[in-house]
Protein backbone atom coordinates (compact mmCIF):
# COMPACT_ATOMS: atom_id res chain seq x y z
CA UNK A 1 0.00 0.00 0.00
CA UNK A 2 1.27 3.34 -0.98
CA UNK A 3 -0.08 6.01 2.08
CA UNK A 4 0.77 9.15 -0.05
CA UNK A 5 -2.11 7.51 -2.52
CA UNK A 6 -4.05 6.21 -0.33
CA UNK A 7 -6.20 9.03 -0.14
CA UNK A 8 -5.45 10.82 -3.47
CA UNK A 9 -9.28 11.24 -4.59
CA UNK A 10 -10.03 12.71 -1.61
CA UNK A 11 -7.82 15.66 -1.51
CA UNK A 12 -11.01 17.74 -2.91
CA UNK A 13 -11.68 17.72 0.96
CA UNK A 14 -9.03 20.58 1.49
CA UNK A 15 -4.97 20.51 1.80
CA UNK A 16 -5.34 19.60 5.62
CA UNK A 17 -7.95 17.33 5.28
CA UNK A 18 -6.27 13.89 5.77
CA UNK A 19 -4.43 15.37 8.98
CA UNK A 20 -7.91 16.49 10.29
CA UNK A 21 -9.85 13.37 9.19
CA UNK A 22 -6.90 10.79 10.86
CA UNK A 23 -7.08 12.72 13.84
CA UNK A 24 -10.34 12.88 14.44
CA UNK A 25 -12.39 10.67 16.96
CA UNK A 26 -15.98 9.38 15.59
CA UNK A 27 -18.18 7.63 18.43
CA UNK A 28 -20.96 4.98 16.96
CA UNK A 29 -23.48 3.84 19.21
CA UNK A 30 -25.04 0.67 17.62
CA UNK A 31 -22.86 -1.23 15.25
CA UNK A 32 -25.96 -2.69 13.44
CA UNK A 33 -27.53 -2.34 10.45
CA UNK A 34 -26.62 1.56 9.96
CA UNK A 35 -23.86 1.78 12.59
CA UNK A 36 -21.41 -1.23 10.49
CA UNK A 37 -21.97 1.37 7.00
CA UNK A 38 -20.45 3.89 9.38
CA UNK A 39 -18.01 2.32 10.61
CA UNK A 40 -16.84 0.93 7.33
CA UNK A 41 -17.25 4.32 5.26
CA UNK A 42 -15.34 6.30 8.11
CA UNK A 43 -12.35 3.68 8.16
CA UNK A 44 -12.07 4.07 4.06
CA UNK A 45 -12.57 7.83 4.39
CA UNK A 46 -9.44 8.11 6.76
CA UNK A 47 -11.21 8.67 10.41
CA UNK A 48 -8.34 8.04 12.77
CA UNK A 49 -9.94 6.66 15.53
CA UNK A 50 -13.31 4.89 16.23
CA UNK A 51 -15.04 4.16 19.29
CA UNK A 52 -18.12 1.15 18.77
CA UNK A 53 -20.37 0.44 21.72
CA UNK A 54 -23.19 -2.37 20.93
CA UNK A 55 -24.03 -5.06 23.29
CA UNK A 56 -25.32 -7.24 21.00
CA UNK A 57 -24.16 -10.78 19.13
CA UNK A 58 -24.36 -11.59 15.73
CA UNK A 59 -27.75 -13.18 14.61
CA UNK A 60 -29.04 -15.06 11.36
CA UNK A 61 -31.03 -11.92 11.28
CA UNK A 62 -28.09 -9.64 11.04
CA UNK A 63 -26.73 -11.27 7.87
CA UNK A 64 -29.02 -8.99 5.13
CA UNK A 65 -27.72 -6.04 6.53
CA UNK A 66 -24.97 -5.61 9.22
CA UNK A 67 -21.76 -4.85 7.09
CA UNK A 68 -18.55 -6.83 7.68
CA UNK A 69 -20.54 -9.33 9.04
CA UNK A 70 -20.30 -13.24 7.78
CA UNK A 71 -21.72 -16.56 7.46
CA UNK A 72 -18.77 -18.53 9.63
CA UNK A 73 -19.98 -15.50 12.54
CA UNK A 74 -23.08 -17.93 13.46
CA UNK A 75 -20.69 -20.72 13.99
CA UNK A 76 -19.75 -19.85 17.34
CA UNK A 77 -21.27 -16.87 19.40
CA UNK A 78 -19.74 -13.40 17.80
CA UNK A 79 -20.12 -9.94 19.00
CA UNK A 80 -20.80 -7.47 16.79
CA UNK A 81 -18.13 -5.22 18.43
CA UNK A 82 -15.64 -8.14 17.09
CA UNK A 83 -17.04 -7.95 13.32
CA UNK A 84 -16.81 -3.87 13.72
CA UNK A 85 -13.25 -4.41 14.88
CA UNK A 86 -12.21 -7.11 12.35
CA UNK A 87 -13.65 -5.29 9.69
CA UNK A 88 -12.10 -1.41 10.05
CA UNK A 89 -9.25 -3.08 10.84
CA UNK A 90 -8.77 -4.80 7.58
CA UNK A 91 -9.68 -1.68 5.63
CA UNK A 92 -7.29 0.74 7.96
CA UNK A 93 -4.87 -0.81 9.91
CA UNK A 94 -3.79 2.85 10.98
CA UNK A 95 -7.80 3.13 12.24
CA UNK A 96 -7.14 3.22 16.07
CA UNK A 97 -10.66 1.14 16.65
CA UNK A 98 -11.99 0.46 20.00
CA UNK A 99 -15.34 -0.83 20.78
CA UNK A 100 -16.92 -1.80 24.13
CA UNK A 101 -19.22 -4.53 24.17
CA UNK A 102 -22.04 -3.62 27.15
CA UNK A 103 -24.32 -0.35 27.07
CA UNK A 104 -22.78 2.75 26.05
CA UNK A 105 -23.39 4.85 29.52
CA UNK A 106 -21.45 2.13 30.97
CA UNK A 107 -18.50 3.68 28.90
CA UNK A 108 -20.15 6.97 28.23
CA UNK A 109 -16.83 8.77 29.56
CA UNK A 110 -15.55 7.39 26.08
CA UNK A 111 -17.41 9.71 24.19
CA UNK A 112 -16.83 12.69 25.74
CA UNK A 113 -13.35 12.43 23.76
CA UNK A 114 -15.44 12.14 20.29
CA UNK A 115 -15.30 14.86 17.77
CA UNK A 116 -18.60 13.96 16.76
CA UNK A 117 -21.34 10.93 17.82
CA UNK A 118 -23.23 9.04 15.32
CA UNK A 119 -26.47 7.24 16.75
CA UNK A 120 -27.80 4.37 15.28
CA UNK A 121 -30.08 3.23 17.57
CA UNK A 122 -33.81 1.94 17.43
CA UNK A 123 -35.81 3.76 20.23
CA UNK A 124 -37.24 7.26 20.67
CA UNK A 125 -35.86 6.85 24.29
CA UNK A 126 -32.30 5.42 23.27
CA UNK A 127 -31.72 9.20 20.54
CA UNK A 128 -33.44 11.58 23.26
CA UNK A 129 -30.73 9.50 25.53
CA UNK A 130 -28.00 9.85 23.64
CA UNK A 131 -28.68 13.71 22.19
CA UNK A 132 -28.54 14.30 25.58
CA UNK A 133 -25.36 13.35 26.00
CA UNK A 134 -24.31 14.78 23.31
CA UNK A 135 -25.25 18.60 24.12
CA UNK A 136 -24.11 17.67 27.49
CA UNK A 137 -20.41 17.86 26.49
CA UNK A 138 -20.49 19.78 23.91
CA UNK A 139 -20.55 17.51 20.77
CA UNK A 140 -22.12 17.41 17.15
CA UNK A 141 -24.60 14.28 17.44
CA UNK A 142 -25.95 12.51 13.99
CA UNK A 143 -29.21 10.41 14.15
CA UNK A 144 -29.95 8.35 11.77
CA UNK A 145 -32.73 5.58 11.54
CA UNK A 146 -35.01 3.93 9.03
CA UNK A 147 -38.05 2.09 9.20
CA UNK A 148 -40.94 0.22 7.01
CA UNK A 149 -44.58 1.10 7.46
CA UNK A 150 -47.82 -0.14 6.29
CA UNK A 151 -49.81 2.22 4.10
CA UNK A 152 -52.37 0.99 2.56
CA UNK A 153 -51.49 -2.47 2.12
CA UNK A 154 -48.37 -1.16 0.63
CA UNK A 155 -44.93 -1.57 2.21
CA UNK A 156 -43.37 2.19 2.57
CA UNK A 157 -39.40 2.87 3.42
CA UNK A 158 -38.41 5.87 5.77
CA UNK A 159 -35.74 7.28 7.23
CA UNK A 160 -34.31 10.28 8.51
CA UNK A 161 -30.80 11.81 8.77
CA UNK A 162 -30.35 14.76 11.96
CA UNK A 163 -27.21 16.44 12.66
CA UNK A 164 -28.00 17.88 16.35
CA UNK A 165 -25.37 20.85 17.42
CA UNK A 166 -24.69 22.57 20.73
CA UNK A 167 -26.97 25.23 20.98
CA UNK A 168 -28.84 25.08 17.66
CA UNK A 169 -32.07 23.32 16.51
CA UNK A 170 -32.39 19.81 18.46
CA UNK A 171 -34.63 16.56 17.71
CA UNK A 172 -37.04 18.30 20.01
CA UNK A 173 -36.99 21.50 19.04
CA UNK A 174 -38.49 20.02 15.04
CA UNK A 175 -40.60 16.99 16.97
CA UNK A 176 -38.88 14.07 16.07
CA UNK A 177 -38.78 13.60 19.83
CA UNK A 178 -42.08 13.97 21.85
CA UNK A 179 -43.14 13.24 24.94
CA UNK A 180 -45.96 11.01 23.65
CA UNK A 181 -43.63 9.06 21.54
CA UNK A 182 -41.45 8.25 23.98
CA UNK A 183 -44.43 7.30 26.56
CA UNK A 184 -46.08 4.67 23.48
CA UNK A 185 -42.65 3.06 23.35
CA UNK A 186 -42.64 2.58 27.21
CA UNK A 187 -45.59 1.10 26.88
CA UNK A 188 -45.13 -1.05 24.24
CA UNK A 189 -41.64 -2.05 25.68
CA UNK A 190 -40.31 -5.97 24.69
CA UNK A 191 -43.64 -6.02 23.03
CA UNK A 192 -42.17 -4.09 19.84
CA UNK A 193 -40.65 -6.90 18.21
CA UNK A 194 -37.48 -6.66 15.32
CA UNK A 195 -37.79 -3.71 13.00
CA UNK A 196 -38.04 -4.21 9.76
CA UNK A 197 -34.63 -3.25 7.80
CA UNK A 198 -32.76 -3.31 4.27
CA UNK A 199 -29.11 -2.86 3.37
CA UNK A 200 -30.04 -0.30 1.13
CA UNK A 201 -31.72 2.26 3.04
CA UNK A 202 -29.19 1.72 5.83
CA UNK A 203 -26.32 2.59 3.30
CA UNK A 204 -28.28 5.90 1.67
CA UNK A 205 -28.87 7.35 5.57
CA UNK A 206 -25.58 5.95 6.51
CA UNK A 207 -23.66 7.49 3.71
CA UNK A 208 -25.09 10.97 4.33
CA UNK A 209 -24.43 10.61 7.94
CA UNK A 210 -20.64 9.98 7.19
CA UNK A 211 -20.86 12.87 4.92
CA UNK A 212 -22.02 15.17 7.11
CA UNK A 213 -19.25 14.23 9.77
CA UNK A 214 -16.55 14.80 7.15
CA UNK A 215 -17.96 18.06 6.43
CA UNK A 216 -17.90 18.85 10.26
CA UNK A 217 -14.15 18.22 10.32
CA UNK A 218 -13.06 19.31 7.24
CA UNK A 219 -15.56 22.23 5.59
CA UNK A 220 -14.97 20.83 2.37
CA UNK A 221 -18.66 22.67 0.83
CA UNK A 222 -18.39 25.87 2.60
CA UNK A 223 -21.64 25.28 4.10
CA UNK A 224 -22.21 26.66 7.31
CA UNK A 225 -25.41 24.35 9.07
CA UNK A 226 -26.97 25.12 12.02
CA UNK A 227 -28.74 21.81 11.74
CA UNK A 228 -29.77 19.01 9.48
CA UNK A 229 -33.25 17.19 9.26
CA UNK A 230 -33.40 15.10 6.20
CA UNK A 231 -36.43 12.56 5.44
CA UNK A 232 -35.92 9.28 3.40
CA UNK A 233 -38.95 8.08 1.49
CA UNK A 234 -36.86 4.87 0.44
CA UNK A 235 -40.05 4.20 -2.18
CA UNK A 236 -39.21 7.04 -4.86
CA UNK A 237 -36.23 6.96 -3.12
CA UNK A 238 -36.15 10.84 -2.88
CA UNK A 239 -33.60 12.00 0.43
CA UNK A 240 -34.88 15.65 0.88
CA UNK A 241 -34.81 18.43 3.77
CA UNK A 242 -37.71 17.55 6.03
CA UNK A 243 -40.64 20.07 5.66
CA UNK A 244 -40.35 21.03 9.52
CA UNK A 245 -37.10 23.09 9.14
CA UNK A 246 -39.29 25.67 7.31
CA UNK A 247 -41.49 26.27 10.76
CA UNK A 248 -39.13 27.00 12.79
CA UNK A 249 -39.05 30.11 14.17
CA UNK A 250 -35.30 30.31 15.52
CA UNK A 251 -32.76 27.99 15.08
CA UNK A 252 -31.32 28.70 19.07
CA UNK A 253 -33.03 25.43 21.39
CA UNK A 254 -34.52 26.09 24.58
CA UNK A 255 -34.42 22.30 25.19
CA UNK A 256 -30.87 21.86 26.19
CA UNK A 257 -29.56 25.37 27.96
CA UNK A 258 -26.16 26.05 27.23
CA UNK A 259 -25.94 26.18 31.20
CA UNK A 260 -26.59 22.43 31.80
CA UNK A 261 -23.31 21.50 29.99
CA UNK A 262 -20.68 19.71 32.07
CA UNK A 263 -20.58 17.51 34.50
CA UNK A 264 -23.55 17.46 36.62
CA UNK A 265 -23.20 19.80 40.04
CA UNK A 266 -25.75 19.73 42.99
CA UNK A 267 -27.12 22.98 43.35
CA UNK A 268 -29.17 24.54 46.86
CA UNK A 269 -32.54 26.07 45.24
CA UNK A 270 -34.21 28.86 47.31
CA UNK A 271 -36.53 26.09 48.81
CA UNK A 272 -32.90 24.92 49.90
CA UNK A 273 -33.97 21.42 48.59
CA UNK A 274 -30.91 20.11 46.09
CA UNK A 275 -31.86 19.40 42.38
CA UNK A 276 -29.21 18.36 39.88
CA UNK A 277 -28.66 20.37 36.80
CA UNK B 1 -3.52 18.06 34.76
CA UNK B 2 -4.29 19.43 31.04
CA UNK B 3 -7.09 21.37 30.05
CA UNK B 4 -9.23 21.69 26.68
CA UNK B 5 -12.12 23.40 25.93
CA UNK B 6 -15.22 23.36 23.72
CA UNK B 7 -17.55 26.21 23.07
CA UNK B 8 -20.61 26.60 20.55
CA UNK B 9 -19.98 28.59 17.94
CA UNK B 10 -23.44 30.28 18.91
CA UNK B 11 -21.40 31.71 21.65
CA UNK B 12 -18.29 32.05 19.90
CA UNK B 13 -20.25 34.90 17.37
CA UNK B 14 -21.66 36.31 20.80
CA UNK B 15 -18.11 37.46 21.74
CA UNK B 16 -16.72 38.39 18.29
CA UNK B 17 -19.95 40.41 17.48
CA UNK B 18 -18.91 41.92 21.06
CA UNK B 19 -15.43 42.58 20.62
CA UNK B 20 -16.51 44.09 16.74
CA UNK B 21 -18.32 46.71 18.61
CA UNK B 22 -16.30 50.09 18.66
CA UNK B 23 -16.15 52.01 22.26
CA UNK B 24 -15.71 55.96 22.73
CA UNK B 25 -12.44 55.86 24.73
CA UNK B 26 -11.35 51.96 24.89
CA UNK B 27 -9.37 50.55 22.28
CA UNK B 28 -10.66 47.54 22.40
CA UNK B 29 -13.30 45.33 24.13
CA UNK B 30 -13.04 42.66 26.96
CA UNK B 31 -15.65 40.43 28.25
CA UNK B 32 -16.19 37.31 30.73
CA UNK B 33 -17.23 33.65 29.69
CA UNK B 34 -18.94 31.11 32.59
CA UNK B 35 -17.90 27.72 32.58
CA UNK B 36 -18.95 24.42 33.32
CA UNK B 37 -16.48 21.58 33.85
CA UNK B 38 -16.28 17.80 32.80
CA UNK B 39 -13.58 15.27 33.69
CA UNK B 40 -12.29 13.65 30.71
CA UNK B 41 -9.82 10.07 30.92
CA UNK B 42 -6.48 10.34 31.74
CA UNK B 43 -6.44 13.52 34.15
CA UNK B 44 -7.67 15.78 31.97
CA UNK B 45 -10.74 18.76 32.58
CA UNK B 46 -13.12 19.87 29.48
CA UNK B 47 -14.05 23.78 29.90
CA UNK B 48 -17.27 24.50 28.38
CA UNK B 49 -17.79 27.94 28.21
CA UNK B 50 -22.04 28.67 28.15
CA UNK B 51 -22.16 32.38 28.79
CA UNK B 52 -20.69 35.61 27.81
CA UNK B 53 -20.80 38.59 29.81
CA UNK B 54 -20.83 41.58 28.44
CA UNK B 55 -19.02 44.35 30.27
CA UNK B 56 -21.09 47.47 29.72
CA UNK B 57 -19.38 50.60 28.61
CA UNK B 58 -19.54 52.52 31.55
CA UNK B 59 -17.02 50.36 33.09
CA UNK B 60 -14.17 50.95 30.77
CA UNK B 61 -11.85 53.15 32.31
CA UNK B 62 -9.94 55.98 30.10
CA UNK B 63 -6.45 54.44 30.03
CA UNK B 64 -4.45 54.86 26.73
CA UNK B 65 -1.67 53.01 27.94
CA UNK B 66 -3.75 50.23 27.62
CA UNK B 67 -5.97 48.35 24.75
CA UNK B 68 -8.93 47.92 27.94
CA UNK B 69 -9.18 48.80 31.64
CA UNK B 70 -12.17 47.73 33.06
CA UNK B 71 -13.37 49.16 36.66
CA UNK B 72 -13.97 47.09 39.72
CA UNK B 73 -17.82 46.91 39.08
CA UNK B 74 -16.99 44.94 36.31
CA UNK B 75 -15.37 42.43 37.80
CA UNK B 76 -17.54 42.25 40.65
CA UNK B 77 -20.72 41.61 38.13
CA UNK B 78 -18.72 39.02 36.64
CA UNK B 79 -17.51 37.34 40.50
CA UNK B 80 -20.91 37.36 41.27
CA UNK B 81 -22.67 35.83 38.45
CA UNK B 82 -19.53 33.16 38.91
CA UNK B 83 -20.74 32.88 42.88
CA UNK B 84 -24.43 32.50 41.83
CA UNK B 85 -24.08 29.67 38.81
CA UNK B 86 -21.01 27.67 40.94
CA UNK B 87 -18.84 28.25 37.76
CA UNK B 88 -15.91 28.30 36.17
CA UNK B 89 -14.82 32.01 35.30
CA UNK B 90 -12.36 33.00 32.02
CA UNK B 91 -11.70 36.32 30.87
CA UNK B 92 -11.75 36.59 27.04
CA UNK B 93 -10.12 39.79 24.94
CA UNK B 94 -9.07 39.97 21.28
CA UNK B 95 -5.89 40.56 19.50
CA UNK B 96 -6.46 42.43 16.04
CA UNK B 97 -4.65 40.22 13.55
CA UNK B 98 -5.06 36.83 12.02
CA UNK B 99 -3.58 33.64 12.85
CA UNK B 100 -2.89 32.34 16.53
CA UNK B 101 -2.95 34.56 19.20
CA UNK B 102 -0.76 34.94 22.50
CA UNK B 103 -0.94 36.39 25.64
CA UNK B 104 1.14 39.73 25.43
CA UNK B 105 3.51 40.61 28.51
CA UNK B 106 0.46 43.01 29.61
CA UNK B 107 -1.94 40.57 29.27
CA UNK B 108 0.83 38.13 31.42
CA UNK B 109 1.13 40.90 34.31
CA UNK B 110 -2.46 41.20 34.27
CA UNK B 111 -3.97 37.91 34.42
CA UNK B 112 -1.28 37.09 36.83
CA UNK B 113 -3.32 38.91 39.90
CA UNK B 114 -6.69 39.12 37.84
CA UNK B 115 -7.57 35.51 37.56
CA UNK B 116 -6.39 34.06 41.39
CA UNK B 117 -9.04 36.40 42.41
CA UNK B 118 -11.58 34.63 40.39
CA UNK B 119 -10.91 31.74 42.90
CA UNK B 120 -11.98 33.90 45.98
CA UNK B 121 -15.61 33.49 44.90
CA UNK B 122 -15.23 29.63 43.53
CA UNK B 123 -12.54 28.41 45.54
CA UNK B 124 -13.23 24.85 44.37
CA UNK B 125 -13.50 25.69 40.60
CA UNK B 126 -11.19 26.63 38.00
CA UNK B 127 -10.60 29.17 35.86
CA UNK B 128 -8.51 31.23 32.98
CA UNK B 129 -8.79 33.29 30.11
CA UNK B 130 -8.78 33.01 26.39
CA UNK B 131 -7.33 35.55 23.55
CA UNK B 132 -9.33 35.38 20.07
CA UNK B 133 -7.80 36.42 16.92
CA UNK B 134 -9.56 36.95 13.91
CA UNK B 135 -9.47 33.11 12.68
CA UNK B 136 -7.93 31.78 15.88
CA UNK B 137 -7.95 30.77 19.58
CA UNK B 138 -5.98 30.60 22.76
CA UNK B 139 -6.24 30.47 26.55
CA UNK B 140 -4.69 29.49 29.61
CA UNK B 141 -6.17 27.56 32.87
CA UNK B 142 -5.45 27.88 36.50
CA UNK B 143 -5.63 25.12 38.21
CA UNK B 144 -5.75 26.50 41.85
CA UNK B 145 -5.21 30.02 43.06
CA UNK B 146 -1.37 30.13 43.69
CA UNK B 147 -0.83 28.06 40.54
CA UNK B 148 0.73 28.68 37.73
CA UNK B 149 -1.39 28.95 34.04
CA UNK B 150 -1.31 25.75 31.86
CA UNK B 151 -2.20 26.27 28.72
CA UNK B 152 -4.97 25.25 26.98
CA UNK B 153 -3.65 21.80 25.01
CA UNK B 154 -6.98 21.51 22.83
CA UNK B 155 -9.49 24.68 21.67
CA UNK B 156 -12.97 23.62 19.44
CA UNK B 157 -15.73 25.68 18.43
CA UNK B 158 -18.16 23.45 17.59
CA UNK B 159 -20.19 24.13 15.14
CA UNK B 160 -20.26 22.77 10.68
CA UNK B 161 -17.77 23.58 10.34
CA UNK B 162 -15.91 22.91 13.05
CA UNK B 163 -12.64 24.99 14.49
CA UNK B 164 -10.21 23.07 16.03
CA UNK B 165 -6.63 25.17 17.83
CA UNK B 166 -3.93 23.35 19.20
CA UNK B 167 -0.49 21.71 18.66
CA UNK B 168 -0.21 19.10 16.50
CA UNK B 169 -3.80 19.98 15.39
CA UNK B 170 -4.65 20.84 11.82
CA UNK B 171 -8.29 22.03 11.66
CA UNK B 172 -10.51 23.92 8.37
CA UNK B 173 -10.31 27.90 8.70
CA UNK B 174 -13.08 27.92 6.03
CA UNK B 175 -15.46 30.39 7.40
CA UNK B 176 -13.86 31.74 10.67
Amino acid sequence: MNPQKRFSRQSFLGPNSEKILKQASIAIVGLGGGGSHIAQQAAHAGIGNLNGFDFDMVEDSNLNRMIGAQADDLNAPTLKTDVITRMVRAINPDCAIRCFMGRWQENAVYLRVSDVIVGCLDSYLARAELEATARRFCIPYVDIGMDVHSVGGESRISGQVFLSLPGETCMWCVGFLREELMQQEAERYGAAGPKPQVVWSNGVLASTAVGLCVDILTGFTKIRRQCEYLTYDGNTPILKQHPRLDYLSSSSCNHYPLSNMGDPIWRHTKAMNLSLT
Amino acid sequence: MTFSLKMPYRLWRRIREDHARRHDHAFERVGFLLARTAALPESSQLILPYEYLVVEDSNYMQDHTVGARINANAIRQALQRTLEDQASLLHVHSHPHSGRPAFSSTDRKCYAELVPSFFNVSPAGVHGALVLSADSISGAMWEKKTSSPVALSRIDIIGSPQLTVGDGYESAKALF
